[in-house]
């Protein structure tokens, strides 16, 4: 129990300081205390500049982190699959497609990015779950499906990319993502859906608990395991797209959180839930603060250092315990 | 219970079941018997709404098995599976309150009733004292017992029990068998249950439902049908019935 709290507290702790860290470091460099006093006031000319152009681009890393770390879980609870992750299962290179497919033929329609995301999204977990369904989740199978899926997605998204030049991507990056040139009204739709989802997901925790039992069991305890899928999956699809919309295409967040998750809080959703948003949030954050920090001018993207510093973890959490979920 | 010419098949139109008429009596323990893959679990997944038969209907309180809604049939049939699985860090505890599930809304509140039924649960399976310890770390027998806790928070006239003693040494088994009995005699539970024992079958049961390539062969009494031909037909294995003053009935076989 201590382990729980102590892992909370430290992960709350941290995502603060990097927050703060975050405004305060790059290439307008200031002290926290004129931070705060900047934040209040709105006279220092300085944080008005990070408030244009540092504070949306933290919002959106915190709220990708969140979404996809969260998604990742409910795809492991509804698939009942270690590996299951909307990188990974085509999830997020299928919102990014549809969404650069609308965007090259019907670039008015920019502002419907989101709804593209999550129909592309949608497709793809559908396809994922029709072609591995075969009386029963096989869950080797599916994850090479998802693998599959993943492939073409993302290659068609590289041949669209490379067929009309970079100039209509603005918006959407398909391979790696980048949280450059983010602007409040990307922070807007990022809140809007992402806290949607995220509330949903934890209204949803104790199916997610549920489904850790067997199908025949929990049909036998009246339980109705297709409709808790169905609807755990949507939200799920839906905050992996809208991540995806805003964000790119971040593969991995989704897999390494909850479980890192699982070894420090346990696998009770009530608590993976929160803890892998706040624990996502912070690792795209650290990843995007030192990617734009280490070696500026130069920038690394968030995704690339998210994989270094995550994976790292993970080996070293999973070394240390004897417990890996789904085992 | 009434089960009705039921016949099943599985994806493969393969017919694992044809034509099966039952009569489940209310109150008794009741054993399906038969070699492997004669059909005994699958009829037990056709009487519990897991597998849906192509022919035929299963009735309860007069009223056809799938026109339950599913809360409605959990509130009435518990099962406790073969193969079972739960998360590794699950409490004991927090399992069997899986089984009053069917008698809540998703947000309800643990009621009172809810804690009677799982200490009750918990102390007929003699798991109280485990009640906070995870499943992984208690061994084959009380996990078994475990999940049949689950089936008894439940709180159902009937029970069903999938091979509930495979896999368990001796003593295991036969406090399993122990505890099918107390239930039945002392709080008038219906008991189905699939066994592979043959003497375990005798000694526990009331009714004996005997099954080969997916019929029914015989049903009754364990002292009524159970003979040397009857074993030779089914098994194929040569065996002499005995009768004993402190064993009752039993069966040795002797050869093939």
């Amino acid at each position: 129990m201590y382990k729980k709290i102590i892992s909370f507290v430290v992960v709350i702790g941290l995502l603060f300081a990097v927050t703060i860290y975050s405004m305060a470091t790059g290439s307008i460099d200031i002290t926290v205390k004129e931070l705060i006093e900047g934040l209040f006031t709105g006279t220092n000319e300085n944080v008005e500049i990070i408030k244009d152009l540092r504070l949306p681009r933290i919002i959106i890393a915190l709220f990708a982190g969140a979404a996809l770390s969260v998604s990742g879980v409910l795809l492991q609870a509804v698939m009942r699959n270690p590996l299951a992750e909307p990188g990974i299962i085509g999830v997020a290179s299928g919102a990014g497609f549809v969404s650069i497919i609308m965007i090259t033929f019907f670039p008015t329609l920019y502002f419907f990015t989101p709804l593209f995301s999550f129909i592309g999204g949608a497709l793809a977990f559908v396809l994922v779950y029709f072609f591995s369904w075969k009386s029963g989740l096989n869950p080797l199978r599916m994850i090479l499906i998802g693998v599959a899926v993943n492939a073409v997605f993302t290659g068609l998204s590289q041949l669209m990319s490379s067929m009309n030049g970079s100039s209509m991507m603005s918006g959407i990056s398909v391979t790696s993502s980048t949280l450059t040139m983010k602007t409040w009204g990307d922070v807007g739709v990022i809140v809007l859906y992402g806290t949607i989802g995220l509330i949903l997901a934890f209204l949803v925790f104790a199916w997610c608990n549920h489904l850790g039992l067997k199908d025949k069991t929990l049909k036998n305890l009246g339980f109705q395991v297709n409709r808790a899928r169905f609807v755990i999956s949507i939200i799920a699809v839906l905050l992996a797209s809208i991540a995806t919309a805003i964000a790119g295409v971040f593969t991995f967040v989704g897999l390494l959180i909850p479980h890192i998750g699982r070894t420090l809080v346990g696998n009770n959703y009530i608590l993976l839930i929160p803890f892998s948003a706040v624990a996502g949030a912070l690792l795209i954050l650290t990843a995007d603060t030192l990617g734009r920090t280490l070696i500026s001018p130069i920038e690394i993207p968030a995704s690339m250092i998210m994989a270094v510093i995550g994976g790292a973890f993970l080996i070293f959490l999973l070394r240390k315990s004897d417990r890996i979920y789904g085992n | 219970m009434e089960i009705k010419d039921i016949t099943f098949a599985y994806q493969d139109k393969i017919k694992r079941l044809h034509d099966v008429n039952l009569h489940i009596k209310e109150g008794e323990i009741t054993t399906i018997i038969g070699p492997n893959g004669c059909g005994k679990s699958t009829l037990l997944g056709v009487i519990t709404n897991n597998n849906q038969p192509q022919v035929g209907q299963v009735i309860l309180d007069g009223k056809n098995i799938n026109q339950y809604k599913s809360k409605e049939l959990a509130r009435k049939l518990g099962v406790v599976h073969q193969q079972n699985s739960a998360p590794s860090d699950m409490t004991v505890e927090k399992l069997v309150y899986y089984g009053r599930l069917p008698h809540k809304n998703t947000f309800s509140p643990k009621s009172d009733k809810d804690e009677e039924k799982v200490e009750w649960a918990l102390k007929c399976t003699g798991l109280y004292e485990k009640r906070n310890e995870e499943i992984d770390n208690l061994s084959g027998g009380q996990q078994q017992r475990a999940w049949i806790a689950m089936a008894l928070a439940q709180d159902t006239p009937f029970l069903f029990l999938d091979e509930p003693t495979s896999y368990l040494d001796l003593y295991y088994q036969y406090e399993i068998l122990e505890l099918v009995k107390m239930l039945c005699e002392e709080h008038g539970l219906t008991i189905v249950m699939v066994l592979h024992d043959i003497n375990q079958a005798i000694q526990y049961s009331h009714n004996i439902i005997v099954m080969k390539h997916g019929k029914v062969v015989e049903t009754g009494n364990p002292k009524n049908i159970i003979t040397k031909e009857l074993i030779q037909d089914i098994y194929g294995v040569n065996v002499v019935v005995k009768q004993d003053d402190d064993a009752g009935m039993y069966i040795v076989p002797i050869g093939i």
